[in-house]
């Protein structure tokens, strides 16, 4: 599975956005997981934001099997929960 | 050419034969200089995030024709990049907790973007297209850019043509066919060091007389007549004596110059403005107000480091728990989260100006900068109380690692239990450094004065305030009729 990855620009984080993509890692070590660029050919897109004003432009990256915005750390167990349903 | 890396970055630099001056000796490797690399190191922050995911969204744009490019060099296109700038440079303050140096540019083209176009509307010039030349330059080159606006200004009470010494204020003394050559100095030129090229702008408004000084244009920092002589920093001498703890801050800092432009030769292709002088003061009031917007960025994001240094100062010192250092940690949150309120807001309510690029709220950006004139300064007093006295008292770091001093210090200068002393003199001194060490000459005087003292925002307010529509809401509540 390809996941690709755009973050927000990181101004005032509320939470480690970088430990999200880690624990990925970890979690799904099958996964390939990639910068998203809009267009490219995904799986599934994370747009991982550091608060809740979700500022990362995100127009043209998504995955054959959607997207998921995160705006907080909590959130990593939803998404990982996506994930391994797909 | 492909966005630079840092380190592509700090060869570029070295590369450069630029003339600079320092303690009355020239440097001829500024680049290896120990008391002005750590400016370079900032403004290579500015090239490092660019290249990382995690916060390219902030540093980099992509244009409608596919070219990547550092938001330094980029022409805002809507609100968004307005709101995308402020939140860049706060990025950037929290990672360097100094001047980054690179904004100054950012507004330069901002400012000049749109005064040429106007400039060549009234007059029939080519200045646009040639400061769209000079921008794809940069953009696809990836350079710093100075911008340089501060003439010595010599007596404040006269105007530039009127000075006894006519090289108070920058201007033309030669007229060629194939340019001009300029007289002047600019001063308090931060980042000039660090850049590839340099952006020269008129400093005040301007009437017909003054027609030699209404000039504006780029060159690069290698050109024959044009060096700099390096401003003394509070403390910068500390970067001599090899300590890591003791300057506080060893990696980043800023950097100023008095840049002198003796007889410096500019081609015709590389000026932006040359006698109009109508649109010296619209060039200067740009230029202000995408700078005052800047301030609402960089300085937030100083001031989150210096928030977060008071807040491990009192947790290192059993403090963090009293009711009235809590308070304390509140009100510099709140401080500085008004300035970038009002950095946000400014650019939230840009406009579109006839060129096609936006342009802030000058009545909010003018306010956001008299916020920075005052706030930082209550920041750093609210630090200092939370810090404690021993952040100007500690001794060095050479009696902390002395073997018979050294264990004095440890025992006497050491807070809670499971913290060392040599952290607890860290973040003193880190503290140190923003207020009143090397870092204070951006944090403090810098918020005072850079891109204009308190008055000339007040002037703008004055200016801006609508206080026509003001007395008409009033009239109107209390049934006056005249």
């Amino acid at each position: 599975m390809k996941i690709g990855i755009k973050y927000c620009g990181g101004c005032n984080p509320r939470y480690d956005r970088t430990d999200i993509v880690r624990r990925l890692r970890g979690d799904m070590p099958g996964a390939e997981i990639v910068s998203a660029v809009p267009g490219a050919e995904l799986d599934y897109a994370v747009i991982v934001c550091g608060c809740t004003s979700a500022c990362a432009d995100a127009d043209g990256i998504t995955g054959k099997h959607g997207r998921m915005l995160l705006t907080s750390g909590d959130a990593y167990e939803e998404l990982l929960e996506r994930l391994k349903q797909l | 050419m492909a966005l630079m890396t840092g380190e592509e970055y700090i060869e570029s630099i070295r590369k450069i034969k630029m003339e600079v001056y320092m303690f009355g000796e020239k440097i001829e490797s500024p680049v290896d200089d120990p008391i002005l690399r750590p400016s370079l190191n900032s403004v290579r922050m500015t090239y490092d995030l660019a290249q990382m995911p995690e916060y390219e969204d902030l540093m980099t744009v992509t244009l409608e024709d596919g070219r990547k490019i550092n938001r330094f060099t980029n022409i805002h296109r809507n609100t968004d990049d307005l709101i995308k700038k402020v939140k860049m440079q706060r990025l950037l303050g929290q990672q360097t907790a100094a001047c980054f140096q690179r904004c100054v540019g950012m507004d330069a083209f901002n400012a000049i973007y749109s005064t040429t176009f106007e400039t060549d509307k009234a007059y029939g010039t080519n200045y646009h297209e040639n400061f769209l030349k000079f921008m794809r330059y940069c953009q696809d080159n990836d350079l710093t850019v100075d911008g340089a606006m501060t003439d010595p200004k010599g007596d404040r009470s006269l105007a530039p043509h009127a000075q006894p010494d006519p090289d108070m204020y920058l201007h033309v003394v030669e007229r060629r066919p194939d340019g001009i050559v300029v007289r002047g100095a600019k001063a308090h030129q931060t980042g000039m060091l660090n850049s590839h090229e340099v952006i020269v702008m008129p400093t005040v408004s301007m009437k017909p007389e003054d027609k030699d000084y209404a000039v504006s244009f780029a060159v690069p920092l290698d050109t024959p007549g044009l060096f700099m002589i390096i401003g003394r920093q509070s403390c910068d001498t500390r970067k001599l004596e090899g300590s890591e703890l003791d300057v506080g801050n060893s990696e980043f800092g800023g950097v100023e110059a008095l840049t002198i432009f003796d007889d410096v030769f500019v081609p015709n292709d590389r000026i932006f403005l040359n006698g109009e002088t109508e649109f010296a003061g619209m060039l200067v009031e740009r230029f202000a107000g995408y700078h005052r917007q800047s301030y609402g960025g960089c300085k937030v994001g100083v001031g989150d480091v210096l928030i977060g240094a008071a807040a491990v100062a009192a947790d290192y010192n059993g403090a963090a728990r009293a009711s009235h250092i809590k308070d304390k940690l509140i009100e510099m949150t709140h401080l500085n989260e008004t300035l970038y309120a009002c950095g946000i807001a400014c650019s939230a309510e840009g406009h579109k100006t006839e060129s096609g690029n936006y342009i802030i709220d000058l009545l909010l950006a003018n306010v956001c900068k008299q916020n920075v004139t005052r706030f930082p300064y209550e920041i750093v007093r609210l630090a200092e109380d939370i810090a404690g006295g021993i952040m100007v008292t500690a001794p060095s770091e050479k009696d902390f690692r002395d073997p018979k001093l050294g264990k004095y210090v440890e025992k006497y200068l050491k807070g809670v239990e499971g913290v060392s002393t040599e952290n607890r003199l860290r973040i003193l001194r880190l503290i140190e450094n923003l207020a009143l060490g090397t870092a204070a000459v951006g944090y403090r005087t810098e918020s005072m004065h850079g891109a204009g003292s308190p008055q000339a925002q007040r002037i703008m307010i004055a200016r801006q305030g609508n206080l026509a529509m003001k007395k008409e809401l009033a009239k109107k509540i209390a049934h006056i009729k005249e």
